[in-house]
């Protein structure tokens, strides 16, 4: 009885795809994940590694006390002009590649013929919606404070 | 693909990553249908095949050609991942049902349409399967993962064995009792 039962189980019919449409758009992505994760990383770890920098001098100089040479400091980094270069660059346009790059590698864009529509897919992938999140945020602060008026560009 | 041809695939993907699309290419399909075959969900099957792969592109480079075939390390992968869905506690698991359910707005084109139903269909027309799916279900993980392979996949003992890296010996073993316990579900099911 026991034998008829695995020879039973040895013919069941099993069901299976014969194509498996979806695996293009899978392979899309799988083969890109490594890529923009990397890309993302080197893109928020410039402003990152910036501003952290930037707060551990201030910290020093805090420490020290010593207001006259921080003013100083301060005077003459405000006059310097690559400051008004590599500060837009670092808190605008670079957080703005890291968001388009890592948008990019999240949605996924369709076009159905038939329906004359576009079909936009968001991926769930934790690494690139988080360097997402933090990108917009870094440039909605810069834009803030540009605003708000506590950078001036000549 | 042989294992010649696997192990020559793996020294080119060591030497160039872009080329573990041919891996994905030669194995998605076996993978995905067996993860479906035991899920018995589309969308779940498609999200763990997604798991699997992107497991396997991460580790790939450090996989060492031992005893084990590249496909029966993916079947590893893949099983693993199963086992986790289904161990996980049952919130979790209805958590990701119900995204996936609300999910499907997102994938309404005519392809993920129409492979979704044909699969599903297919099941359906099945009962044998159906119920024997049902029934394997309930039993124990260990007893699930031999007795897919075996009757699901038509993996020979040592297939199974190399897969779930267990001795010949014990995988017959869990076979037999498997059988046994799925046999008295199934007589009792309805």
């Amino acid at each position: 009885m026991e034998n008829d039962f695995e020879k039973k189980l040895g013919n069941l019919k099993t069901p299976g795809a014969d194509q498996v449409k979806h695996q293009e758009n899978l392979k899309i992505g799988l083969m890109n994940a490594r890529k923009s994760s990397k890309i993302g990383l080197v893109f928020i770890l410039v402003p990152a590694v910036f501003v952290l920098i930037a707060y551990i001098k201030f910290q020093f100089i805090m420490s020290i006390d010593l207001p006259a040479t921080f003013q100083g400091i301060l005077h003459e980094t405000d006059h310097a002009s690559w400051l008004r270069w590599v500060v837009p660059i670092v808190f605008l346009v670079v957080p703005i590649l890291a968001a388009i790059v890592n948008l990019l590698a999240v949605s996924h864009f369709q076009i159905d013929k038939k329906t004359k529509e576009v079909i936009i897919t968001v991926q769930y992938r934790l690494k690139n919606l988080i360097v997402l999140f933090i990108s917009i945020a870094i440039i909605l602060s810069f834009w803030c404070f540009i605003i708000f008026g506590y950078v001036h560009f000549k | 693909m042989n294992l010649a041809e696997e192990k020559e695939l793996l020294r080119n993907i060591k030497e160039n990553p872009e080329r573990f699309g041919d891996l994905f290419d030669a194995y998605y399909k076996p993978i995905f249908n067996y993860i479906f075959r035991r899920t018995g969900n589309y969308d779940i099957s498609r999200d763990i095949a997604a798991d699997t792969f992107l497991k396997a592109y991460l580790k790939v480079q450090s996989f060492v050609w031992k005893e084990i075939s590249v496909q029966a390390w993916l079947y590893r992968i893949a099983t693993n991942e199963v086992n986790y869905f289904f161990r996980r506690d049952k919130s979790a698991r209805l958590v990701q049902e119900t995204f996936l359910l609300h999910a499907e707005m997102l994938f309404e084109f005519d392809d993920y349409k129409t492979e979704k139903q044909l699969l599903e269909d297919e099941l359906k027309q099945d009962e044998d399967f159906a119920k024997v799916q049902r029934c394997l279900k309930q039993l124990d993980i260990k007893y699930q993962e031999v007795l897919s392979l075996r009757f699901f996949e038509m993996k020979s003992i040592l297939e199974i064995a190399e897969i779930l890296d267990k001795k010949e010996g014990t995988v017959k073993s869990l076979l037999s009792r498997g059988i046994e316990k799925l046999k008295s579900l199934f007589n009792s099911a309805i």
